[in-house]
């Protein structure tokens, strides 16, 4: 009865729906990643990969050979050689320092994009399920409302209206995915509910808020924390469509979405420029997805329960 | 080996074969000259909304209303007169009102009727009763306020209200089409807004094509005009079909599935390998910065000056566009009376001059403004993103410390806050839909028009010279003012003129009868 740990809540009108569009929403990624994640040293290796994506990013912009906006009309188009490693683009700019330097900025609009989105969603999901009554009806309908719109339909719109640039396209990425970190924590906030230690605190005369915030909340961190990794690589790829489409991040800022979206036009006479950033979404993207499978292997009690016990299993026969 | 067989059939099937596969030159070894295609295909990025010609402004439209109807005069750009159409011959009166029209005796429509007064009156009526048809705006104001009159069945009389040097002019563009009024009555009854309806979709017009299948946003198909009075059209059909990414058309191109590429990059046409013909043409659209006055610190006369002089116009034409563009400094394209060459020279790249011109203007830190440009548009004919063009200015004017914002927008959004005169300031370019300069020239000085409102740009002087020149006859008296007002332009004026695009298109081999025009894009014959 009691699931620690589920994504999905617990049984309430359009939870049904709520699960399907998760389901759908993660499939085709989820599907071919998790026989994937199992096999041994991919966990380590997609962590590796992340900490240098990581590195990269906070310290690779003060290497990088060239500044990345920096135009030369003395070499434009150039191909890929020991001058320009990823040639240059359309400007004349250089890609491999573009590269780099993009990779601070979709890693920190897709960190911050998710870190909103936990954050509101959290707040908002636990107080609905641990307070129950009122409160949740009204947070979840609210919640249902956001989530009965396609959420990269609802992120264009909130970046068209509220004008796009880097800041705004943050808040669209994070308004259109808080509502499902909200229904993962109000599953979590209405199991706390009645466990032995929330009762105990409660007769013990603790407030509402120190319950939620000390006892509740850290309940909730290993699945949020799983969702999370996950989702860094999905709103990375949603920053990156947003900019291509040009409701992102405006030019002359190097993100992968607009370096791409710059080079696609030029794909038979230069194809590096539009190359070698597909590469690092795709790269990043995936890695991230990868470091959630793993990490949800470790932190889901239930998976490990699983695998515990097949193993106890085959050793038993 | 075949030819030496005695048997008569197989001689008969030999023939027949070499034949079919187009092989009568195996005999004599000379080099296969192309044959032209039946069916002209034309791939384009650019797409048409209606075939009403009054109504219709887009590139593509009028490209295509230029090939299925004819107008009363046309121009000729090679030696920049007039020349006659479905009129064969004019007479102007002393007092410049009075114009009469002698139409071509064998002139007729496709239907086979002969083109008569009574369809140049029906065609010019629907325009005057037609105020929101956009492209009529060409020729309404001066006919709404003329007669016009039936001398006889081949004669037509206008007299205006004043004299206009532009009126003539302004007949050669696609509004002033004539259309075949029984042809629209037959179908279409009597009922002017089914009349709009029918011909929204269908043509009745006699240039050497017609309209025979629009599938709007896919492709549009023209079949030859049978009865086209003045020739024989080349092709049996010509389909323009809507490819919106120039590497689909280099691809499509290659393939063989379209004959004629109209926006390939320059980058593309150099790398093309194999047989293609590369056309240059003329484009009189001038691409340029408008600034607007009313957004401080636009409104002092030096800050425009400091731009003008920081844009790095070289790189721009030759690198950006691989040279197939033109430095502009007026608004006046190379064709039309009044276009000065020197004021191409007016400006030039000089970034410590326009440092210095800001720092007298009290600006010695630099401003910062948003630049609009409308969302994946390019650079006519050449398929330059201006997204590119924008990167260029944002950096160049970053060298003089002015930081630039630059906004994409959706056509429909920006030019509505272009035309509210709230945007700052946007890369913008200016056609002529009709062969004469008084269409541009009002569109950037007279404010009178909404046009300069947009940019908040009130010069009184100008004004005034363009409304003296309207009203004169005598080209060069015209042409003269036009200079004077484009030297006051390019001196104190809102905008940053760049460049006149170089359209470039390729075409396979064996094309013919296709030939590049200004303003209405190709001709067909």
């Amino acid at each position: 009865m009691i699931r620690r740990g589920t994504a999905a809540g617990t049984p309430g009108p359009g939870d049904t729906r709520g699960q399907e569009r998760e389901r759908l929403f993660r499939f085709s990624v989820s599907a071919l990643l998790r026989p994937l994640a199992r096999l041994p040293g991919v966990g380590i290796a997609s962590f590796i990969t992340v900490g240098v994506i990581l590195l990269v990013a906070v310290i690779g912009p003060m290497f990088t050979p060239y500044d990345p906006i920096k135009q030369d009309f003395g070499a434009l188009l150039a191909p890929p050689s020991a001058e320009h490693w990823f040639g240059t683009d359309q400007l004349g700019r250089d890609v491999f320092s573009r590269v780099v330097t993009g990779a601070r900025i979709s890693l920190l609009i897709g960190v911050a994009a998710v870190a909103l989105a936990v954050t509101i969603g959290t707040v908002l999901g636990l107080l609905a399920g641990f307070l129950g009554g009122w409160v949740d009806t009204v947070i979840m309908r609210v919640t249902d409302l956001f989530l009965a719109f396609p959420a990269l339909i609802l992120a264009m719109a909130v970046s068209a209206a509220l004008g796009p640039n880097l800041v705004n396209v943050l808040i669209a990425v994070g308004a259109a995915w808080w509502p499902e970190y909200a229904r993962l924590a109000r599953s979590i906030g209405i199991v706390e509910r009645h466990v032995q230690y929330v009762d105990a605190a409660r007769g013990l005369g603790v407030r509402t808020v120190p319950i939620l915030a000390t006892h509740v909340f850290p309940a909730a961190v290993p699945p949020l924390l799983v969702k999370a990794t996950m989702d860094v690589g999905i709103a990375i790829v949603y920053v990156a469509g947003l900019s291509f489409i040009g409701l992102g991040v405006q030019p002359p800022t190097p993100e992968w979405g607009l370096m791409i979206s710059d080079g696609r036009i030029y794909m038979q006479s230069a194809w590096w420029i539009a190359t070698f950033p597909s590469l690092a979404i795709l790269i990043t993207g995936f890695t991230f997805n990868l470091t959630g499978e793993s990490l949800r292997d470790v932190l889901d009690p239930r998976h490990q329960t699983r695998r515990r016990g097949t193993n106890a299993a085959t050793k038993l026969i | 080996m075949q030819q030496r067989s005695s048997s008569r059939p197989r001689l008969a099937l030999a023939v027949v074969a070499a034949a079919a596969l187009g092989l009568t030159a195996c005999t004599a070894p000379q080099p296969v000259k192309p044959q032209t295609p039946t069916t002209l295909t034309i791939g384009w990025a650019a797409d048409l909304l209606t075939l009403d010609p009054p109504n219709e402004s887009g590139t593509a439209g009028i490209a295509v209303l230029h090939n299925v109807y004819e107008t009363l005069v046309s121009y000729d750009f090679a030696s920049g007169t007039l020349k006659g159409e479905l009129a064969t011959k004019w007479e102007i009166s002393d007092d410049g009102r009075t114009y009469t029209f002698h139409l071509a005796e064998d002139a007729v429509f496709a239907n086979g009727k002969p083109v008569t007064a009574d369809d140049v009156l029906f065609s010019f009526q629907r325009v005057v009763d037609w105020p929101e048809a956009i492209q009529g705006g060409q020729i309404r104001p001066a006919l709404a306020e003329a007669t016009l009159t039936a001398l006889d069945d081949k004669t037509v009389q206008i007299t205006l209200a004043a004299p206009s040097a532009s009126f003539l002019p302004s007949l050669a563009g696609t509004a002033a089409s004539i259309i075949s009024k029984a042809q629209v009555v037959e179908a279409a009854g009597e009922n002017v807004e089914a009349q709009r309806a029918w011909l929204n979709e269908n043509t009745a017009g006699s240039g050497p094509y017609q309209v025979t299948e629009w599938v709007p946003n896919s492709y549009i198909t023209l079949g030859a005009n049978k009865n086209w009075w003045a020739g024989t059209p080349t092709y049996e059909s010509v389909e323009v079909r809507s490819i919106q990414e120039s590497s689909q058309q280099q691809a499509a191109l290659q393939r063989g599935d379209i004959n004629v590429a109209m926006d390939l990059l320059p980058q593309q046409v150099k790398s093309l390998t194999g047989d293609f013909n590369v056309l240059e043409g003329i484009d009189l659209s001038t691409y340029y910065l408008a600034l607007n006055l009313a957004f401080p610190p636009f409104e002092v006369p030096q800050v425009r000056e400091a731009i003008k002089w920081a844009i790095d116009y070289d790189n721009i034409i030759n690198g950006l566009l691989a040279g197939k563009a033109k430095r502009a400094g007026g608004v006046v394209a190379e064709g039309l009376p009044g276009f000065d060459a020197s004021l191409a020279d007016d400006y030039s790249y000089d970034p410590e001059k326009a440092k210095k011109l800001l720092q007298e203007a009290g600006y010695a830190n630099g401003f910062s403004f948003d630049l609009y440009y409308v969302t994946g548009d390019s650079v006519r004919g050449l398929g330059v993103p201006l997204s590119t063009l924008a990167e260029k200015i944002q950096a160049d004017l970053a060298d003089i410390g002015i930081t630039v914002n630059v906004v994409a927008q959706d056509l429909s959004t920006l030019f509505t806050s272009y035309r509210a005169a709230k945007l700052p300031a946007l890369i913008w370019y200016f056609g002529s839909t009709i062969p004469d300069p008084d269409q541009i020239v009002s569109a950037h000085g007279d404010w009178n028009t909404q046009a300069t409102t947009r940019v908040t740009f009130n010069d009184p002087t100008i004004t005034e010279k363009i409304l003296q020149a309207r009203v004169l006859t005598n080209t060069d008296e015209r042409a003269a003012i036009y200079k004077e007002v484009g030297e006051r332009l390019s001196e104190i004026g809102p905008y940053v003129f760049m460049f006149r695009p170089i359209p470039t298109v390729v075409t396979t081999p064996g094309v013919t009868g296709f030939t590049l025009t200004p303003i209405w894009s190709f001709n067909l014959s």
